[in-house]
């Protein structure tokens, strides 16, 4: 199954750095256009139309406005599958040093919360982050090598493969504060 | 699935346009009360009835002879008929027998008589005058019924659509119930906007401002918050959360217990009595320090520190969704603009100082806090009815629960997640679990638990006679596609054989289509209404509407089309404004329908053009290729997610 441009959608091309205020420009501009609101005085079939290119637009927005989905996408897009879901055939693989570090983690993750220990639980959270902002560096810097020189993605996709599983963990942590 | 005449409909006024126009209305459906509203003169105004009210309590009492009173008249006699009188019936929109019937318990729920569902109708039913069996749904019918006759009567003719107000946190069960409440009373729904949304449009044209708010909406029995961003006229929800059983409601219960408390031979009094007692005295406490209500001749005294003291856990219960939305914005409360506030708990003075801690800014509430819903619904409205088409207003909105399926082992795999921009919709791709599997047993479900008993249960269907083929070989793909209501579709089929089933998902808990029709003949207003002649008189109208709307669009782009092409839609068109004078509906939606076709390329062309303007005329060959590709759900972003253990 091929996987659909989003930039193209928004005349964009294919870079892994984006202005999101421009971004959000041309999603507000073409939601004026293509929202089922604009067409609600056209027939059902128009209306089903309008449903479904929105549909389109929307999930091209939600995928590009996030570093993260964006990356999976740029990377879906080149051939390199990262989430854990998909076929194996053209996944990347797994380091067996992440597994133990994330491992690791989650380890430290339950001991907080289990001693619901404050201080704690902020180290722990301030250690994952500058894991996170690590491999965002790492991230960064492969898509602008690719780009300038074609350089090879897999040390992004690397990358974006550990920070999905820093992300859990961070999300856990702020589902904590509420 | 792209649409024929697509973006024919041309800004500007055609003749029935005009003669619609003031026709459609904005209706708040509200757990307390309810209220109907309609843009005059570009300004939205809440119409009222004879004594000049503006809220209908949204209380329905069965009399003896089976006809309902509705409104003030059901409320204040509720005290002498307690089981015959439904009041708060929002509370049980979209809920299940056994859903209500778990939680008779509750004080909310003792004073009704509630029917056992026969086997395999989940619908929960009140049993009323004597013998009579009703659903949620028709009580909430009546109420709007109250509201159409006030609109019709003041706006002279017949409605030619809603917008309902939903509260943003309702799920996919309860906005499907609304939707049939709302074709039972004979009205047809525009759109569903939630609640928050709606306020926020009407304060924002209001105030003509931008920036990012949060509507904090704490009305009779729901709670809800969303978080908006207002560019240009484009209003823009970010996230929403909330609490579909948590309100004003809860403090009149809580005032009620301190009265007992205080004066215990208020225990004797009827719940409804009591109730109604506790609501007017925390009315009082807006503005005074004490207040002394009678009840049954028995006087008690409350302060308003007291009131502030037992209605603390219940606001306190507002904190997480809020912070959840927030973060789901990705927001810091200081980085608002505003805070509005809305629905009518929100005048409890202890609300507004909750709201400001929560918010760190002072709330603003210059609108009346009881008819801003109902005034934004009635904007938009008239947007949706072509009143105002020219206008850049434009509301996008979010699902505000994630969808997903039931996958083995009882665990709920998220296919939509929540705060998604509707409409949207999503793929996702399974395989047999058993060799020589014919069939998958599809369980849709919503909410944010990872197990499906935490999470709501929207529908079950099957997908049987697949071939028997090895385990893993069969590829099952499961769309789901959410509208602009928030209303959820999901179809599904098996792609080595392409056997495909669709549903629409409704009926765990709501009625079905027959149901609908049934209760539509039964009722006394329909009786009267012949039903063909409705349907004719829609169809006409549209057929019209699409006439028109061509002509236009041929004066303009006429250019986008060949000789050929052209001859073949006017010959169409043609055929329609002879179909406009039969005597039957069909053959004019026949001919609507030959015409759509005809003209898919035609409105694709004018589309792709469309949004290369709106991009800035950049890449427009880029464009029109990938916006061939994106048609239809069938290009969403595969999220499929092959290998993956079969449901159930």
């Amino acid at each position: 199954m091929s996987t659909p441009d989003h930039y193209a959608l928004f005349g964009l091309p294919e870079r892994f750095e984006l202005d999101l205020a421009d971004l959000e420009r041309r999603y507000l501009a073409l939601s004026r256009e293509l929202h089922p609101d604009r067409h609600a005085t056209g027939t059902p079939a128009a209306r089903v139309g309008a449903v479904a290119r929105t549909a389109d637009l929307n999930e091209a927005y939600r995928v590009l406005r996030d570093e993260f989905r964006r990356a999976e996408h740029l990377l879906r897009r080149r051939g390199i599958e990262t989430s854990e879901h998909q076929a194996q055939d053209n996944r990347a693989t797994v380091d067996t040093s992440l597994l133990m570090e994330i491992m690791e983690l989650r380890e430290g993750l339950a001991e907080a919360r289990a001693a619901k220990d404050r201080a704690a639980l902020d180290a722990f959270t301030a250690d994952v982050s500058r894991r996170s902002d690590a491999a965002w560096v790492g991230i960064r810097e492969g898509f602008a090598a690719h780009e300038r020189e074609a350089q090879s993605l897999r040390p992004v996709a690397e990358r974006v493969i550990a920070l999905r599983y820093y992300r859990r963990i961070l999300e856990e942590l702020a589902e904590l504060e509420l | 699935m792209a649409g024929g005449l697509y973006d024919i409909a041309e800004p500007g006024g055609s003749s029935i346009k005009e003669a619609c126009k003031g026709r459609a209305v904005g209706i708040d459906l509200g757990t307390t009360n309810s209220l109907v509203a309609v843009v005059r003169d570009a300004q939205p105004t809440c119409l009222v009835d004879a004594a000049g009210d503006a809220l209908l309590p949204s209380v329905v009492q069965y009399r003896a002879d089976g006809s309902p009173a509705i409104g003030k008249l059901a409320r204040d006699t509720a005290a002498a008929h307690p089981r015959d009188t439904i009041a708060s019936v929002k509370r049980f929109m979209g809920r299940s027998a056994a859903d209500v019937l778990a939680r008779t318990g509750e004080q909310r729920f003792a004073q009704y008589e509630l029917v056992a569902a026969p086997a395999g109708e989940p619908v929960v039913r009140f049993l009323v005058a004597g013998s009579r069996q009703v659903t949620p749904i028709e009580v909430s019918a009546e109420i709007l019924r109250a509201l159409r006759a006030r609109a019709e009567t003041q706006l002279g003719g017949e409605l030619e659509g809603a917008v309902i107000t939903v509260p943003a946190y309702f799920d996919d069960a309860q906005r499907q119930a609304t939707k049939d409440a709302a074709r039972l009373a004979g009205i047809e729904v525009l759109r569903l906007v939630n609640e928050p949304t709606a306020a926020a449009l009407a304060y924002g044209l209001d105030k003509q401002v931008n920036g990012t708010f949060a509507v904090f909406d704490l009305g009779g029995g729901t709670f809800d918050v969303s978080i908006l961003k207002l560019t240009d006229g484009i209003f823009e929800v970010k996230a929403t959360g909330g609490d579909t059983a948590l309100g004003g409601d809860d403090f009149d219960r809580a005032l009620a217990a301190v009265m007992i408390d205080k004066v215990p031979q208020l225990a004797a009094v009827g719940g409804n009595t009591m109730l109604l007692a506790a609501r007017n005295l925390k009315h009082q406490l807006t503005a005074a320090e004490s207040a002394t209500a009678s009840v049954d001749g028995v006087s008690v005294t409350v302060t308003r520190a007291e009131l502030d003291l037992v209605i603390l856990p219940i606001m306190e219960r507002t904190g997480v969704p809020t912070r959840r939305a927030l973060r789901d914005a990705q927001l810091a409360p200081g980085q608002l603009d505003g805070v509005i506030l809305v629905g009518g708990a929100t005048r409890v003075p202890a609300v507004r100082t909750y709201v400001e801690r929560l918010f760190g800014r002072a709330p603003l509430s210059d609108l009346d806090p009881d008819q801003v819903v109902a005034l934004g619904a009635a904007v938009q409205a008239d947007l949706l009815s072509g009143g105002s088409i020219d206008s850049d207003v434009l509301l996008l909105d979010v699902l505000p629960l994630s969808l997903g399926l039931e996958m083995m082992g009882g665990v709920a795999e998220k296919i939509i997640h929540r705060n998604s921009s509707i409409p949207c919709g999503a793929k996702q791709t399974f395989t047999t679990y058993a060799d020589g599997q014919t069939g998958f047993d599809l369980h849709v479900v919503q909410g944010e638990r990872e197990t499906v008993v935490g999470n709501r249960s929207l529908a079950r269907f099957k997908l049987t006679g697949i071939p028997p083929m090895a385990a893993g070989m069969a590829r099952l793909e499961v769309s789901f596609v959410v509208d602009a209501d928030g209303l959820l579709k999901v179809s599904a089929q098996e792609l080595v054989s392409g056997l495909a089933t669709t549903v629409a998902v409704k009926p765990s808990y709501g009625l079905t289509d027959e149901q609908i029709e049934q209760m539509l003949i039964e009722s006394y207003e329909y009786a009267e209404e012949d039903l063909g002649l409705r349907q004719r008189s829609e169809a006409r109208v549209e057929a019209q509407r699409i006439l028109a709307a061509l002509e236009g669009a041929l004066v303009v782009d006429g250019a986008l089309l060949s000789a050929e092409e052209r001859s073949q839609i006017d010959a169409l068109a043609l055929a329609l404004k002879g179909a406009v004078a039969a005597e039957a509906h069909r053959p004019i939606r026949q001919a609507i329908e030959a015409l759509d076709l005809a003209t898919k390329v035609f409105a694709e062309r004018r589309m792709n053009r469309d949004i290369g303007r709106a991009i800035g005329g950049q890449a427009v060959g880029a464009i029109e290729k990938s916006v061939e590709h994106a048609k239809g759900t069938e290009a969403h972003e595969q999220r499929a997610r092959e290998s993956k253990e079969a449901p159930r």
